[in-house]
C-alpha cells in the first residue's frame, strides 16, 4: 500500500521585478512519486529544485493549487493586475487521504495524527523545556499534561536525553536539539515522518548519529519516511530499504517548454575531459562537495562554471564518500 | 480547559507585553472608576438641587385663600394615587432689605409702661424679665428675593428642601415663634447660601419686605440652600407660611399648592391631568420645566463624558490590537511550528483570548481597587475644586452595578482586540512563518 501517492504535481512560481512579470520558474511538471508503507525514501538535490516545497506540500503546510497574490503592471491595459505567487495542479494523497481537500480543523486533525515533521533548524520554542516541546503535540491532541509529559519523558529517554529533560532548547547542543525535534516528531505514532535537511545544521560527526537514528525508527517502528538533503554522502550504504530520489533544477525560462518527467530522469552523461567520451564519469562525494570521478584516468573533477580537475592530494580520502561502485577507485 | 493553551500563551506572549497590557488595563479602570465616582457625585448634586428647590409641581393660582388651597390639595390626593403629599404655600417674588446683624440679648423690666432694659448683670433682682434683643448692621443689601412661605408638617415638607440645606433640618423650627414661657423668638428661615457667602450656621437677619411693611422682622437664619449657581434668578428666602403671611402682610393667603409625587419623572404627564381636572384659573409647572435647560446641559455632559471615554476606550484597543498583531508578527515562526503540528484555529484564539481575559481581570481587580483609592484621593485633595461645581459633600458614588458594567467592558474589550491578532495567526503563511522562525 501506498502511504504517500502524488500524481502528476506540477508547480510554477511566477518571477516578477515587482513591475513586470518576468519568467516562470517551473519547480515541477505532472511530478509522480509513490513512497510505500514503511518505506524510507530521501530526496536529494541541489538548492532550489523543490525538495522543501514538495514536503511541504506533502505536509501539507503548502497548498497546490494557487498561493500568494503578485502585483504586477498589466502590458496591454497598463494597469494593475494581481497575479499568484505561484500556481499548481496534481494530486497528492496521504494514507489514501486527499489533503489539499482537507480543510481546517479536520486538516489540523490529520497532520497532528499523521504527520511528523522535522526541520533543519529544529524549530523548538525556546521558551518550554525539551519535555514540553516533546509534549506539545500529544497536548494538541488533547490528550492530559501527564499522558502527554510520560510520553515525552519515555522517548526522551529513547533518545538519549533523559536528562535535558528539563532544559530549554538554548542549552542544548545542535545534535540533542535534533534529537529533541526527533522525539517531538515521534510523539504521537504518526505514521509518517518527515524530515526537511535534519542534519543540515549538525556538526559532520552528527550527521551519521541523525541519520542512524532514521533508519532505526524506520527499520523497528516501520515508520515511512521522507527525508530531504542535499547532503547526499551520508545516505550511501546505509540501508536497503533507502531509496533515494535525485531531483534537478529546471533552469528558469521566459517561454516554458515542457519537460515532462524531467525530474526524475537522470542528467545527461558527464564525460571526462581528459579520456574525451571514453568513459561516463561517476558522481561522488567529497565533505559537502559533488565531485565526478573518471574510472579510466582516475580524475577528480569539480562541477563550477565547467569542470576543473581537482589535486589529488588536497582530497582527503577518509571523508571521501562514495556509491559502491566508486569504492574501487580509492583502492 | 485552555491550560495547555494558556501555557502556550505565556511562552508566545512575552510578559513584558503582558506587564504593559496589564498597566494598562488597570490605568484604564482606575480611571473609569474615578470619573464615574466624581461624576456620579456631580449627577446627584444636581439632581438633589432641582428637586430640592422645586416641588415636583406647583398648582398656583392667584388670590386663592388658605382654606380653599386646602380643599384643593385634598381633592388632589383623593383623585391621583400617584400624588404622595399636596399642600398650600405662598410663592412671592418681592423685594426685600436684608440686612446681617450682631444682635445683643438684653433683659428689660417693665416700669410704669414701658420697657427698661439692662445688661444681663445689671438688671434689678426679683424683676421680671422680658428678653430684648439690639442689632448692629454688618451688611446690608437690597434685593429682589423669591420668598416661598410652605407648609411643615411632623418636620417634612412637599419640596425635596430638607436635600439641599446645608445646617440644621429641623424644618419643624420654621415654626418655633415663641419659647416654652411664651416671649417671642426671631423668626426662622433659609436662605440661598450665595446670598451672603460665608453666612453659615445660626445667623441673625433683619429683613424688611418694604412694598408691605417697613417694620423689620428679625430672622434666624437656620442653614443655607446649596442650589448651584443661580445666575439671574431672584435668591430663594424659605419660611413658614404663617410668617411669610404675616411678612407679606397676606393672612389667610396660599397662592399655590406643592405637590409631590411617588414617581418625580411622571411629573410631566401627571401635570397634565392635573391641569384638566383642576380647570380654568390655574397655571402648572413640574420641576422638569424649571430645570429642562439645566437637564439639557446634564444630559450634554453625561453624553460627553460617555463619547470621551468611549473615544478613549477605541483608542485604548486600537494600542491593544495593535501591540497584539505586533506579538504575532514577532512569533510567525512558533506559530507556523505549532500549526505545523496540527494545532486547531480553536486553540490560537484560546492562545490569545486566554491572555488578554486574564490580563483584563488582572486590569480590572486591581483597577477597581485603586479606582476607590482614587476616588478616595481626588476627594481629599479636590474637595475645594469640587465645592466650587457645586458638589458640597463630596464622596465615592459606586454603586455594584456601575463597577460590574465597567468591569464587564473592560473583559469584553480585551476579549475583543484578541480577535483580530488571532485571525492574522491563523491566517499565518507556515512555509513563511517556518523561514522567519
Amino acid at each position: 500500500m501506498n502511504m504517500i501517492e502524488i500524481k502528476k504535481l506540477t508547480r510554477i512560481y511566477n518571477i516578477t521585478d515587482g513591475k513586470e512579470l518576468r519568467c516562470k520558474q517551473m519547480l515541477y511538471k505532472d511530478l509522480d512519486l509513490s513512497v510505500e508503507t514503511g518505506e524510507f525514501v530521501a530526496i536529494v538535490g541541489p538548492s532550489g529544485c523543490g525538495k522543501t516545497t514538495l514536503l511541504n506540500i506533502i505536509g501539507g503546510l503548502d497548498s497546490i493549487g494557487e498561493k500568494g497574490k503578485i502585483k504586477i503592471i498589466d502590458k496591454a491595459s497598463g494597469s494593475e493586475i494581481m497575479i499568484p505567487e505561484a500556481e499548481g495542479d496534481g494530486e497528492v494523497l496521504i494514507a489514501a487521504e486527499d489533503i489539499a481537500k482537507l480543510k481546517g480543523n479536520h486538516k489540523a486533525e490529520f497532520i497532528n495524527k499523521n504527520i511528523g515533521f522535522i526541520f533543519q533548524f529544529h524549530h523548538l520554542i525556546p521558551e518550554l523545556t525539551a519535555m514540553q516541546n516533546v509534549a506539545l503535540p500529544m497536548k494538541i491532541q488533547g490528550k492530559s499534561n501527564r499522558e502527554a509529559h510520560k510520553r515525552a519523558l519515555e522517548l526522551l529517554e529513547e533518545m538519549g536525553l533523559e536528562e535535558g529533560a528539563d532544559k530549554k532548547p538554548a542549552v542544548l547542543s545542535g545534535g540533542e536539539k535534533q534529537r529533541v525535534a526527533i522525539a517531538r516528531a515521534l510523539i504521537n505514532n504518526p505514521k509518517i515522518l518527515l524530515a526537511d535537511e535534519p542534519t543540515g545544521s549538525l556538526h559532520p560527526e552528527l550527521k551519521d548519529e541523525v541519520i542512524e537514528l532514521f533508519c532505526k525508527l524506520n527499520r523497528e517502528k516501520n515508520v515511512t519516511i521522507l527525508m530531504v538533503t542535499h547532503d547526499r554522502g551520508s545516505l550511501y550504504d546505509r540501508d536497503r530499504r533507502l531509496r533515494i530520489h535525485r531531483f534537478f533544477k529546471l533552469p528558469v525560462e521566459s517561454n516554458i517548454k515542457e519537460r515532462t518527467g524531467e525530474v526524475q530522469k537522470e542528467k545527461e552523461p558527464m564525460i571526462c575531459p581528459r579520456c574525451k567520451g571514453n568513459q561516463e564519469l561517476k558522481e561522488a562525494w567529497c565533505g559537502n562537495s559533488e565531485v565526478y570521478i573518471c574510472e579510466i584516468c582516475k580524475g577528480i573533477w569539480l562541477h563550477r562554471h565547467g569542470l576543473g580537475e581537482v589535486d589529488h592530494k588536497s582530497v582527503n580520502f577518509d571523508r571521501f564518500l562514495v556509491p559502491q561502485s566508486i569504492e574501487k577507485f580509492r583502492n | 480547559m485552555g491550560t495547555f493553551e494558556f501555557s502556550l500563551s505565556r511562552a508566545i506572549i512575552k510578559s513584558k507585553y503582558t506587564i504593559i497590557l496589564t498597566i494598562g488595563a488597570i490605568t484604564g479602570v482606575t480611571c473609569l472608576i474615578v470619573i464615574t465616582s466624581l461624576f456620579n457625585n456631580y449627577y446627584l448634586t444636581s439632581e438633589r438641587i432641582f428637586m430640592g428647590i422645586h416641588p415636583h409641581i406647583c398648582l398656583q393660582k392667584e388670590g386663592m385663600t388658605e382654606p380653599e388651597a386646602w380643599t384643593v390639595a385634598r381633592g388632589l390626593k383623593e383623585k391621583f394615587p400617584v400624588v404622595s403629599a399636596a399642600e398650600p404655600a405662598l410663592y412671592r417674588q418681592v423685594p426685600a432689605v436684608i440686612s446681617k446683624v450682631n444682635k445683643k440679648k438684653f433683659f428689660c423690666v417693665r416700669e410704669n409702661g414701658e420697657f427698661v432694659c439692662y445688661d444681663e448683670q445689671e438688671h434689678p433682682p426679683d424683676a421680671i424679665l422680658v428678653p430684648r434683643y439690639g442689632f448692629t448692621i454688618i451688611e446690608k443689601r437690597k434685593t429682589g428675593i423669591l420668598l416661598k412661605g410652605i407648609t411643615v408638617k411632623s418636620n417634612e415638607t412637599v419640596s425635596g428642601i430638607k436635600k439641599i440645606i446645608n445646617g440644621s433640618t429641623q424644618l419643624d423650627d420654621l415654626q418655633l415663634n415663641a419659647d416654652e414661657n411664651n416671649n417671642p423668638l426671631p423668626w426662622s428661615l433659609y436662605m440661598q447660601q450665595d446670598l451672603f457667602p460665608g453666612a453659615l450656621g445660626l445667623k441673625d437677619f433683619l429683613i424688611q419686605f418694604p412694598d408691605s411693611d417697613d417694620k423689620p422682622f428679625h430672622f434666624i437664619q437656620r442653614g443655607t440652600l446649596g442650589m448651584g449657581t443661580q445666575k439671574g434668578k431672584y435668591p430663594l428666602l424659605v419660611m413658614s407660611l404663617k410668617n411669610a403671611q404675616d411678612c407679606l402682610k397676606s393672612a389667610n393667603v396660599a397662592n399655590t399648592i406643592e405637590i409631590r409625587l411617588k414617581d418625580p419623572y411622571e411629573a410631566e404627564a401627571v401635570a397634565r391631568d392635573i391641569a384638566r381636572w383642576a380647570g380654568t384659573g390655574y397655571t402648572m409647572e413640574t420641576w422638569i420645566q424649571h430645570s429642562r435647560a439645566s437637564f439639557a446641559f446634564l444630559r450634554i455632559i453625561k453624553i460627553m463624558i460617555l463619547a470621551i471615554l468611549f473615544s478613549i476606550s477605541v483608542v485604548a484597543a486600537i494600542g491593544m490590537v495593535s501591540t497584539l498583531t505586533l506579538i504575532v508578527m514577532q512569533n510567525r515562526g512558533k506559530i507556523a511550528v505549532l500549526k505545523s503540528m496540527g494545532i486547531k484555529n480553536s486553540s490560537i484564539y484560546k492562545i490569545f483570548i486566554l491572555n488578554t481575559s486574564l490580563t483584563g481581570f488582572i486590569g480590572t481587580a486591581a483597577g477597581t481597587v485603586l479606582g476607590y483609592l482614587g476616588s478616595h484621593l481626588s476627594i481629599r485633595y479636590f474637595s475645594e475644586s469640587l465645592r466650587k461645581l457645586g458638589i458640597t459633600d463630596p464622596r465615592i458614588l459606586l454603586e455594584p452595578k456601575e463597577v460590574l458594567i465597567i468591569g464587564s467592558l473592560v473583559m469584553v474589550l480585551f476579549v475583543l482586540t484578541a480577535i483580530i491578532p488571532s485571525r492574522r495567526a491563523i491566517a499565518t503563511d507556515i512555509v513563511e512563518g517556518l523561514q522567519e522562525q
